[in-house]
């Protein structure tokens, strides 16, 4: 006989399950804690990898963003010094942001939507693709023209019918021609401009704002910047803040680099998976010491049995297979059921949100098959100690 | 059935660890196909530990066993394994049954070490021929000592065994229930030719033999044929109170 005989695997199960109920389901706790913590960090791993590769993706690594510091104002001055080639030799482009809220109206449709003002650096910047139309151009800023590009989410707001190029609509009370739209999907990087408007920086400031800030002096929501290659993103950053700091004569704005952002959200990344990893090990080991332990009660319980099976012809490693196989199971129905229970959790959550950071909860078909591999390893291990000492049973003296 | 001796011991000793005197010593003779031997002897007298050696649950510390002409003193573990599963059937003094499984789970054992296929069917047989078919799902602990004695012969003849090896197979039963087990074994003895090899304090399981040896200190000191043994039937019909008290049966010749 190659494998134990699966009727007495079952009827050793239920024995020792029977006998030690209390063990028994305390073990079949901890398993299941266990396994559902392996659920749950190769869930926020797989989720931390996939937003990384999204961020990266879609931004690319050599975007730096500069925001003003709480309390502080940068202006479109500080943008324009920042294109000195002379001291900001690794600054490739540079595209200072703006924002209001504004209603935009077409026949009968209105919406309240973002109004972002920037310049037509921003498109290539941040990895946007027009579905029809144009851009922002120079001579859009120059002008401070009435134009829009306008999100998707937008367009399906107030233009629930096609979109004629140059369509002119209200924006603001202000007729402005639309003269072209973004194509979906954005990305998360992207997501705020689905319902916005893109319009020439130079109409928010002199058209758009309110007095008394309207002019040159608004404040900007960041500037983002684009270094000349991805290896001079950190001389970029360096050029950045000594330009700042110079005309500014303190560093009241904050610089983020993708690298950084994603260091950071690694970083968060990082504490979950060794939560869930901790308490992975802590709640298999405390499981496993379980096993062990009911396997060896099943075992006093059973010398008899063990003695009878050997009297009969079973061997010390037909024995053993038997009370390993026992373990095994009892440990894979506790995996099973924290796997399951993880699954269906990580299902429901599909994504939380830590320190501003929100992560994806992927469950990808292998997970719960790895967290009930572990609960068997778990039971293959600790039922090793039990399984030998069943081998070594002595059927004479447990039987004459 | 290879043709020599089902059992040769030559010499055989046993000497427990820390025991001063053997517990077995020297003790010589065969037991050839078709007998039915007692081994009879005062409790301590090493009948036991005659038994486990010749069952190949111990070893012996000096001389040697044969069974069926494999050296089963020296034989490593996974052959004494072999020889249990295939050669031997083996009743205890208690009855030795794993207390959670049912009868027949119990009686199919010995199947899932060997060529284990139609457990059920094979099982139920067996049971059948003992007279417990309708018992197969009960536990040991749900039926009486009889019923569990028979579910062991049962047990231990289901791989259909050369030799039949006892250690007080009636212990602890009443006289009718004991006679109940006996008959059955003496019938297999007698029709089928069994070979069986009993260790017993009991002389009424002595007179069913056709050779009684007897042991004391660990020694043999008498080993004698029986001319003429009696039918366990008989006796039993006899404690029945029917047929006549003891139909002596020069009848061997019965076979």
């Amino acid at each position: 006989m190659i494998w134990v005989r699966f009727r007495t695997l079952v009827t050793g199960v239920l024995i020792v399950g029977w006998r030690t109920r209390v063990r028994s389901a305390l073990t079949l706790l901890a398993l299941a804690v266990g396994a559902a913590s392996v659920v749950g960090f190769l869930a926020v791993d797989e989720g931390t990898k996939a937003e990384l590769h999204r961020r990266v993706d879609t931004l690319g690594t050599d975007l730096i963003v500069v925001r003003p510091a709480a309390g502080a104002v940068l202006t479109i001055e500080d943008a324009g010094a920042l294109l000195d080639q002379e001291a900001g030799p690794d600054i490739a482009l540079v595209a200072p942001e703006v924002v209001v809220r504004r209603t935009i109206a077409f026949d009968d449709f209105a919406a309240d939507v973002l109004v972002l003002g920037t310049t037509p650096e921003y498109l290539a910047m941040r990895d946007l693709e027009m579905a029809g139309g144009r851009f922002l151009v120079d001579r859009d800023v120059l002008a401070t023209a009435p134009v829009a590009v306008l999100g998707p989410g937008a367009i399906n707001q107030i233009f629930p019918r096609a979109l004629q190029r140059n369509q002119s609509f209200l924006l603001d009370r202000r007729t402005f021609a639309a003269v072209g739209r973004l194509k979906s999907p954005l990305g998360t990087a992207n997501a705020e401009i689905e319902n916005a408007a893109i319009v020439p920086i130079t109409t928010v400031l002199f058209r758009l704002a309110d007095e008394p800030a309207r002019g040159l002096g608004f404040p900007l929501r960041a500037i983002s910047i684009q270094a000349t290659a991805a290896d001079t993103v950190d001389e970029a950053v360096e050029q950045i803040a000594s330009i700042l700091e110079r005309r500014r004569g303190r560093a009241d704005f904050v610089i983020e680099t993708q690298e950084g952002l994603a260091a950071q959200f690694r970083d968060v990344g990082d504490v979950f998976r060794a939560l869930f990893g901790a308490l992975a090990i802590a709640s298999l080991v405390a499981a496993g010491v379980g096993v062990t332990n009911v396997m060896l009660a099943s075992l006093a319980e059973r010398r008899v049995e063990v003695g009878v099976r050997k009297a009969v012809g079973a061997r010390g490693l037909d024995i053993a297979r038997q009370f390993v196989g026992e373990a095994v199971v009892l440990a894979v129905l506790g995996g099973a059921l924290g796997a399951g229970v993880g699954w269906w959790t990580a299902g429901e959550l599909d994504r939380f949100t830590v320190a501003d950071q929100s992560f994806a909860i992927i469950v990808r078909g292998y997970v719960p098959l790895a967290a009930i591999g572990a609960t068997a390893i778990v039971g293959l291990l600790f039922g090793a100690y039990p399984a030998y000492r069943a081998a070594r049973t002595d059927a004479g003296e447990a039987l004459l | 059935m290879p043709r020599g001796p089902v059992i040769r011991l030559e010499g055989v000793g046993r000497t427990f660890d820390g025991a001063s005197s053997p517990a077995v010593a020297d003790v010589t003779f065969d037991v050839q196909p078709g007998e039915m031997v007692a081994l009879i002897g005062p409790s301590g007298a090493g009948k036991t530990t005659l038994f486990g050696m010749l069952a190949c649950l111990d070893r012996p510390t000096v001389g040697r066993y044969e069974l069926l002409g494999v050296d089963a003193g020296i034989a490593n573990e996974k052959e004494r394994a072999s020889l249990r599963n295939r050669r031997i059937g083996l009743l205890f003094g208690e009855p030795r049954m794993a207390p959670h499984l049912s009868l027949q789970h119990n009686v199919e054992l010995p199947l899932e070490y060997g060529a284990g296929k139609r457990y059920r069917v094979r099982a139920r047989d067996a049971l059948a021929r003992v007279g417990l078919e309708a018992l197969h799902r009960a536990r040991p602990g749900d039926v009486g000592p009889a019923e569990r004695r028979l579910a062991a012969v049962a047990r231990a003849l289901i791989m259909n065994p050369h030799v039949l090896l006892a250690d007080e197979p009636v212990g602890g039963l009443d006289a009718v229930a004991g006679l109940r087990v006996l008959a059955h074994l003496q019938r297999q003895n007698i029709e089928r030719g069994l070979t069986m090899f009993i260790a017993t304090q009991a002389a009424e399981v002595a007179v069913l033999c056709s050779r009684v040896i007897a042991i004391e200190g660990g020694r043999v000191v008498a080993d004698e044929r029986v001319p003429g043994r009696r039918l366990a039937t008989s006796s039993l019909a006899a404690a029945l109170g029917k047929g006549s008290a003891f139909a002596s049966a020069g009848s061997e010749t019965n076979q």
